[in-house]
């Protein structure tokens, strides 16, 4: 027989399911804007009539359900648009970062594209040095246009230097900038581990740990435009995150990755091509102690993800890597080849003679004669450098220690114009013949001439069209990245827009929600109001007649 | 597909990102008053703007090494003209002497030391500067080129010397090679593509070597002149010497003609470099720089893009089915 008063059980769990339909509907509002969160529904199921001692029911045929039960609170999520916005968000943060560091290697040449004279670009120091390398040669004796040189020679250097250095800046960024992004993924593996211990408890109790699972979720979001991830979770709740095939959460565990740093202390050693490198961070996975191991088993697999981008920007030795050491060494080929060429050239033509007075002590270790009034005096002679060169290998200079020859810098007689050996006034050469020939700047003109060179082909091959290349070759790498930026951003834009259709919160279907629940709450009063009359019906008035 | 109000603000958002890119690359340029604000806007354009900037720079030198040329040229023919009028008048001092001019001891002193004054005057003509450097004196610009030779107590003799080298003394094989080498060196300038231009030549070349050198001719007059030789001979011998007179002095005019040809070339170099600077700043400013009345209009349409964008967002965003309910 059925109780008495099952229909107010019937009347308030409508009124409780409504309640609690509304409670959801004011979780989704509250969390309209909050990032990550999907919206949530509740589920509910009517309840069958009570099935026990049915075969003493009088009324079974016309028994009734028992009202409505909530069944879980549920999130509207797609896993495999998740999962598809993950791979996208790894290239993303890869071509991302890697855009935004090379633009700072692309604004070290931006000057370039400046017009006036002043402006502090490579091409602008090699003009001024051409020029003033022309000037001379009208006048080769002149010790005013020899300064200029000289000046004009060391601003050039200078130039170089600032380049290096800025390039050397951007490299040590790099550096620190994989340190740093490993210890964001150990601490979001340490957040998700958290979270793993946290969702598997409450939902040991059979209710769905929302809430918990937008965070680690993400959680997740993020560490993938770090670095490239797989997961998956089992049947626990655990979620498994494996990087490179090793896992970097298992459950309440983890593992941490660390830097290992290589190469010698505040050293800069130089390699053949890749010309910079100073404590380079491998990135490894840490031992029991969490220090990094020394297993070379144990180097981290990574393959894309902003920690990827800075590790082919901070290693890319080759045209294909194109990373900040392959742009340092074309600089430094560049002033190797000015090194060498202009040297080579100059080492073959006469310095002018000078007194000891000229020299301001910078006389290059050059034999001195006596004049026949006694003044000592150090004859024109061949064989100087003009630009600095340790024990003539040029493999070691780079633009970072290109610079003018000490002994030039100190004394300007020192550049070798003549193509003869002049002489003082007075003295003969040795020879005999007396050579005065302070106009003659043929080995001047022959360094100028290096300035337009030409290749087998009849195609220029000089100083100005290497820099031409190098700065272009910078340019052109810049506009393929930001193209490759530009496309991944659309890819990523339309899963976004995917998974906002399906997870994020409308407010309109929140409001009209908020109405209907509104309305099934006022008829559950009303039928509990109603039930409420019939029992005071049968509890008050019944049995009452004629009292 | 189901859009939320989330869904709208960040579409709105990133179209609004679009929109003012845009506008940030026209103001750039504008401010800049360049189409390649980076290098990654165009790298093709840098490379031919480069170029270009190089082909000007290098226009620019040969410019100024024409002006350089132009100096000395102009300083050489000056210097010629003059050495000619004055041969012109040896010349005629010469032939009045042969003719009819000596007739004592005094005659004779008197052209004697005539010819002496035109003949330093011929060597300090020749030892002229242009700036600092001394422009018939091949490579040796420091010094003067012509200068007495000094005898044993010091004293200057009447042998004049071209950088220490005596130009009459031609058989004497070390000097020879020694003038020779001398003649070669005449300071050349870059006027061009792989173009050398001479712009000085050598005294050697102006006065000749060994019998012709004029010095030795003049001096040879000046030894007749104070010679024992009786009048009637020395006469004689001087309408001998016009000969060599004529010589130097077609020397002389020969020596003008090329220095006149080499402003020649100097003057159609500069006027084609003109030119070819005022064509390759078009080719330059092309690339470079950006039309600003296109620009502008570029700009506006951006700028009305992006207020339509503005426009239609807000209208988008704001409302919500609360307004509508009672």
């Amino acid at each position: 027989m059925r109780s008495t008063f099952y229909g107010l059980e019937i009347a308030r769990s409508g009124l409780y399911t409504s309640q609690n339909e509304l409670n959801v509907t004011g979780h989704n509002i509250a969390n309209v804007d909050t990032l990550g969160y999907t919206r949530q529904r509740l589920n509910t199921a009517s309840l069958a009539p009570v099935s026990m001692n049915v075969q003493y029911a009088l009324d079974t045929k016309s028994s009734t359900g028992r009202g409505v039960e909530a069944l879980t609170v549920d999130q509207v999520r797609n896993l495999f648009t998740d999962a598809k916005y993950r791979e996208e968000a790894n290239a993303t943060g890869y071509w991302n970062t890697r855009m935004n560091e090379f633009y700072m290697v692309e604004q070290l040449y931006n000057s370039v594209l400046e017009t006036t004279s002043t402006s502090s670009s490579i091409d602008t120091a090699l003009t001024g040095f051409k020029t003033a390398l022309d000037s001379l040669v009208e006048e080769p004796s002149s010790l005013e246009s020899r300064t200029n040189l000289m000046i004009k020679a060391m601003q050039l250097t200078e130039t170089f230097q600032y380049v290096y250095g800025k390039l050397e800046d951007q490299h040590e960024n790099l550096n620190n900038s994989i340190a740093v992004t490993v210890g964001q993924i150990n601490d979001i593996a340490q957040s998700i581990a958290n979270l793993n211990r946290q969702i598997h408890g409450y939902e040991l109790s059979g209710a769905k740990a929302n809430d918990l699972r937008d965070s680690r979720n993400l959680l997740l979001d993020k560490l993938s435009g770090l670095v490239d991830i797989e997961y998956y979770e089992n049947s626990q709740g655990y979620l498994t995150v494996t990087i490179g095939g090793r896992a970097l959460v298992n459950g309440v565990e983890r593992n941490e990755l660390a830097v290992n740093p290589q190469g010698a202390d505040n050293q800069m050693d130089v390699m053949a091509n890749a010309d910079i490198i100073r404590k380079q961070y491998s990135v490894v996975w840490a031992d029991g102690m969490g220090q990094p191991s020394k297993n070379p088993d144990d180097a981290a697999l990574i393959q894309s993800g902003a920690l990827k981008a800075y590790l082919d920007l901070r290693d890319g030795t080759t045209e294909e890597t194109y990373g900040v050491p392959y742009v340092a060494s074309q600089l430094n080929e560049l002033a190797r080849k000015i090194a060498k060429e202009i040297n080579e050239v100059h080492a073959q033509g006469y310095t002018l003679p000078f007194t000891e007075a000229d020299a301001l002590g910078a006389t290059a270790g050059l034999p001195s004669s006596t004049l026949a009034d006694g003044t000592v005096y150090y004859p024109s002679t061949t064989g100087i450098n003009f630009f600095q060169v340790d024990k003539g290998d040029y493999s070691k200079i780079t633009a970072g220690n290109f610079a003018v020859s000490t002994d030039i810098q100190k004394n300007v007689y020192l550049i070798a114009a003549s193509s003869e050996r002049l002489t003082v006034e007075g003295q003969l050469n040795d020879d005999g013949t007396l050579n005065m020939q302070r106009g003659n700047a043929n080995n001047l003109k022959n360094i100028a001439a290096l300035f337009s060179q030409k290749d087998a082909t009849g195609n220029p091959d000089n100083y100005s069209s290497q820099l031409k290349l190098l700065v272009t070759n910078v340019g052109t790498q810049q506009e393929k990245i930001e193209t490759m930026e530009g496309a991944q951003q659309t890819r990523i834009a339309s899963i976004v827009a995917q998974r906002a259709s399906e997870s994020s919160v409308s407010i309109d279907e929140e409001i009209t929600n908020m109405i209907r629940f509104t309305h099934a709450y006022n008829a559950n009063a009303r039928i509990m109001t109603a039930m409420d009359e019939e029992l005071d019906t049968l509890i008050n008035k019944m049995g009452t007649v004629g009292r | 597909m189901r859009i939320t109000n989330g869904m709208i603000v960040t579409s709105f958002l990133s179209n609004l990102q679009t929109n003012q890119a845009k506008m940030d690359k026209y103001t750039a340029q504008l401010s800049s008053g360049r189409k390649i604000v980076r290098l990654s806007d165009d790298p093709v354009g840098v490379y031919k703007s480069l170029t270009a900037r190089q082909r000007l720079a290098n226009y620019e030198q040969y410019q100024r090494n024409l002006i350089t040329a132009r100096n000395w040229s102009e300083q050489c023919e000056s210097t010629l003209q003059e050495l000619s009028s004055k041969l012109t008048s040896i010349k005629s001092e010469v032939v009045n002497a042969a003719s009819t001019g000596i007739k004592n001891d005094g005659d004779r002193q008197n052209i004697a030391v005539l010819m002496s004054e035109l003949r330093d005057t011929v060597k300090d003509a020749l030892n002229t500067v242009v700036g600092d450097q001394y422009i018939f004196a091949g490579y040796n610009t420091s010094n003067q080129p012509l200068t007495f030779a000094k005898d044993a107590d010091g004293n200057d003799t009447d042998t004049i010397l071209y950088n220490g080298l005596d130009l009459s003394n031609v058989t004497d094989v070390v000097n020879k090679t020694a003038i020779e080498k001398e003649q070669s060196q005449t300071i050349s300038l870059e006027v061009g593509y792989s173009l050398q231009m001479d712009i000085s030549m050598t005294a050697i070349d102006v006065v000749g070597v060994g019998d012709n050198n004029f010095f030795k001719t003049m001096n040879d007059i000046i030894g007749l002149m104070n010679s024992d030789s009786s009048t009637d001979d020395v006469a004689g011998e001087l309408s001998g010497y016009l000969g060599k007179l004529d010589g130097a002095h077609e020397r002389i005019t020969s020596c003008l003609v090329k220095a006149g040809a080499m402003t020649t070339q100097i003057d159609i170099l500069d006027e084609r470099y003109s030119e070819d600077v005022i064509n390759y700043n078009e080719i330059r400013s092309q690339i470079e720089d950006i039309d600003s009345a296109e620009t502008i209009m570029d700009w506006k349409m951006a700028e009305a893009v992006y207020k339509q964008s503005l426009s239609a967002g807000a209208r988008v965003i704001m409302p919500t089915l609360l307004d509508f309910l009672q």
